[in-house]
């Protein structure tokens, strides 16, 4: 197959694990015989691509959300369609001549126009939905999406997007936002690289906790910090908990350093994803109070099948798929957090072990990337039976003509 | 190298002045042109300041240097472009950005590295720009990041820019040694009455028989008005439009100098960086004062200074009120002048400073 990719953005450029899962099924389509191609938008935090990712990247996508020009573009229809974007992605599919089109993280995009250009060309795109990509805020914008879907005859290509859900949590939030009948998703969960082996450290006096994701409020860190606090006033200090990513660094540390906290959380810095799979061994526990609406959460998995138990939000996507006896699963406050960290502090040393190793195992059993990927190829290869085809020339002129006729 | 004489220019949105803020950070840019002053060993080194206001002016700083005001605000960022501001950065060889993490200094910085310039950058807590979080690669539009402590530092997290700590410079000759007979129950605390300030813990804290004095300029009425209504009774005196000599002598007549600075104010505000160093308690020590700080922001950094205490409470703030001060528990004031001048001063600060501009010119 030649499989098109598009996201907003990708690896080396990424926030969280959306990108990150888009560049791992891009190397896995890839290694598996596929052509594949990446659409994205340009490098800006980096200079260049990997020397030789195995597939072609086209970095002449325009993301509104982190423009290069910076704010967001006020005409408010590039939310639906964004022109140029469609015209890269024309002038891709005219090289490249993809037979799919993969479709991930495209909120900067115009995700709307991106899909009924999929549609229009006959590629009937395939969505892998890791988060909430449609996402309609307020009832102006509603009320200018379903003049969009009548303005451009839309319905017909939303209802024909076939979709790869992370989580019941994301599609029933996506659907709601989408309002327009969409087809049922097939569920995949988060994987874990299953060939590497656990190399757990012999465990120690100190309690060892790990927060590993975007350092923002929304992932928690403020809740961390309070879970911290409520520990340490209630004479539970025999912990460290150490905090790795990028974000909001620098206000992170100060809230720290301001609730005199410093002994008990350190902040480590961003590293490369494989090394973090291997540090989450020498951890007891991840934290990670994100909030509720978290369509899934790689995180979780990976500490999990390194042995490292996860604390996790109870509503999230994560706690869709793994269970009790896995993860432990926390109202999301500062209270919360604390009950669950105070829990493995206080679990006997052969108990918590237990915990470990059951987590390990069936994390690397149910998750294994061996166990999903294939899945995941196989329902990218079903045949399109795509009802519309244009050129993609012709597709992206019917877009241009209709969005000025709309937006004179 | 630059074939003649060094030229730096501090550009910053406000300027130490009536006409434009009476602020730590504003001041701090003069105390580094007089630590370049001190510390150059050739005359001709030129360390000026840019900044904006309501109309075009030049006016001289101390012996050596020269403030130039464009008419222009920071705020409105089109306003400072265009041939006056490029002609004054193309005058020096490096140019030093205050209030750096606002997009007023990437925007600054970005011109003077298309002229071709070495380029430095201080946060001294005005904001940042939410450009940051995605776009941390703007961080190279810096050589070098200078930090005043550790914890201003702190601010640079995730930039792949080095980041310089060079602490200080308080002018010591600014506030030289005072000599003259102190009274041990008089407490001072400097600083404009604004609610990071925190001085309401001094007020809880001072003891019986004490007399506060608190010293600055009004900028939150609400809190004057809290802070006046906190006194109950306790020996308390405002000093609010005191000029700099007669602060410099109520802070050379007192007993003890107590900074309360707090991340967490009275309103419930939360303040991420209430202070990046802490000028006043220095300026207090410089004078022979000794000083009590709190442990917000820079402040417990000052801990190893002989003249600093650092309270954790407000009991230990109360301890620390009534037990150490001039004359009783504190060094002699000649001590504590040496250690901090040693430590913070003018020269130590401008060495520091000009042998990272050499190292930053020879790395360009």
């Amino acid at each position: 197959m030649r499989i098109l990719i598009v996201s907003e953005l990708f690896p080396p450029e990424f926030i969280g694990g959306y990108e990150l899962v888009a560049h791992e099924l891009a190397l896995r389509l890839s290694k598996a015989g596929h052509q594949v191609a990446v659409a994205t938008s340009p490098l800006v935090n980096h200079t260049r691509d990997p020397d030789e990712p195995g597939f072609a990247i086209y970095r002449t996508l325009q993301c509104t959300w982190v423009s290069l020009h910076g704010g967001e573009d006020q005409r408010f229809k590039i939310k639906f369609v964004n022109l140029n974007n469609i015209f890269a992605i024309s002038s891709i599919v005219e090289e490249f001549k993809p037979d799919r089109l993969f479709l991930f993280s495209l909120s900067g995009l115009g995700a709307y126009g991106i899909v009924l250009f999929g549609y229009l060309v006959g590629l009937r795109p395939m969505v892998y939905l890791g988060d909430n990509i449609f996402m309609v805020s307020d009832s102006d914008t509603a009320a200018l999406r379903d003049k969009y879907y009548d303005v451009f005859r839309a319905r017909e290509a939303m209802a024909s997007l076939r979709i790869l859900a992370v989580s019941e949590n994301v599609y029933l939030e996506t659907k709601t936002a989408i309002a327009t009948p969409i087809q049922e998703p097939v569920y995949v969960p988060g994987w874990v690289e299953d060939t590497i082996p656990p190399h757990r450290r012999s465990s120690s006096e100190t309690m060892r906790f790990v927060f590993s994701s975007r350092v923002t409020p929304h992932k928690g860190t403020d809740i961390l910090i309070d879970a911290v606090r409520i520990l340490v006033e209630r004479g539970d200090r025999n912990f460290q908990v150490d905090v790795y990513g990028g974000g909001l660094a620098p206000q992170f540390i100060q809230r720290v350093h301001a609730e005199g906290l410093s002994a008990y959380i350190n902040y480590v810095g961003l590293v490369e994803r494989d090394e973090m799979v291997r540090r989450f061994a020498e951890y007891d526990a991840l934290v990670f109070p994100t909030w509720q609406r978290e369509p899934l959460g790689l995180v979780p998995f990976e500490a999990a099948a390194q042995g490292c138990i996860p604390i996790v939000t109870a509503q999230t996507g994560a706690c869709e798929w793994l269970t009790e006896g896995e993860c432990i699963k926390i109202e999301r406050s500062g209270f919360g957090l604390a009950g669950g960290m105070q829990l493995i502090m206080h679990m006997s040393g052969d108990e918590r072990a237990a915990m470990q190793a059951r987590a390990c195992r069936n994390v690397r059993r149910y998750f294994g990337a061996s166990r999903w990927f294939p899945r995941i190829e196989r329902l990218i290869s079903e045949p399109s039976n795509a009802v519309r085809t244009m050129t993609p020339r012709m597709a992206r002129d019917v877009m241009f003509t209709i969005t000025r006729a709309w937006n004179p | 190298m630059p074939k003649s004489a060094l030229r730096i220019l501090h550009v910053t949105p406000y300027y130490f002045s009536e006409q434009s803020v009476i602020g730590g950070g504003e001041r701090y840019v003069n105390n580094v042109c007089a630590a370049v002053r001190i510390a150059s060993q050739d005359p001709e080194t030129r360390s000026d300041v840019l900044s904006f206001g309501s109309s075009a002016q030049t006016m001289a700083m101390g012996s050596a240097s020269v403030l130039n005001i464009l008419p222009a605000s920071a705020d409105h960022l089109m306003s400072c472009a265009g041939a006056a501001f490029d002609k004054l950065i193309d005058d020096y060889d490096v140019v030093h950005i205050h209030q750096c993490l606002l997009p007023f200094g990437f925007f600054v910085a970005a011109r003077a590295r298309m002229a071709g310039k070495v380029v430095i950058g201080t946060d001294h807590g005005g904001g940042e720009s939410p450009l940051l979080e995605m776009f941390p690669v703007v961080g190279g539009m810096f050589d070098c990041f200078h930090a005043q402590s550790q914890f201003a530092a702190a601010a640079f997290t995730q930039m792949k820019t080095p980041v310089e700590v060079i602490r200080g410079p308080v002018d010591d000759l600014a506030f030289p040694i005072d000599f003259r007979l102190r009274d041990p129950d008089k407490i001072v605390a400097v600083g404009r009455i604004l609610p990071h300030k925190g001085f309401e813990e001094a007020i809880d804290a001072l003891p019986s028989g004490r007399q506060l004095t608190i010293i600055g300029r009004k900028y939150d009425n609400r809190y004057f008005d809290f802070l006046q209504g906190r006194t109950g009774g306790k020996n308390v005196v405002f000093e609010t439009t005191l000029d700099d000599a007669a602060v410099k002598a109520r802070i050379g007549g007192a007993g003890l100098f107590v900074h309360t600075g707090l991340h967490r104010s009275y309103d419930g505000n939360f303040h991420a960086k209430p202070e990046l160093l802490a000028l006043t308690p220095l300026e207090a020590m410089c004078c022979g004062t000794p000083a009590v700080v709190s442990r917000a922001g820079a402040l417990p950094e000052l801990v190893f200074l002989d003249g600093c205490r650092v309270y954790s409470d407000r009991d230990d703030l109360a301890q620390l009120m009534g037990g150490f001060r001039s004359g009783a528990g504190a060094p002699d004031p000649a001590e504590i002048n040496a250690d901090v001048v040693a430590k913070y001063g003018l020269k130590q600060f401008g060495l520091a400073y000009l042998n990272l501009i050499e190292r930053l010119i020879a790395g360009s």
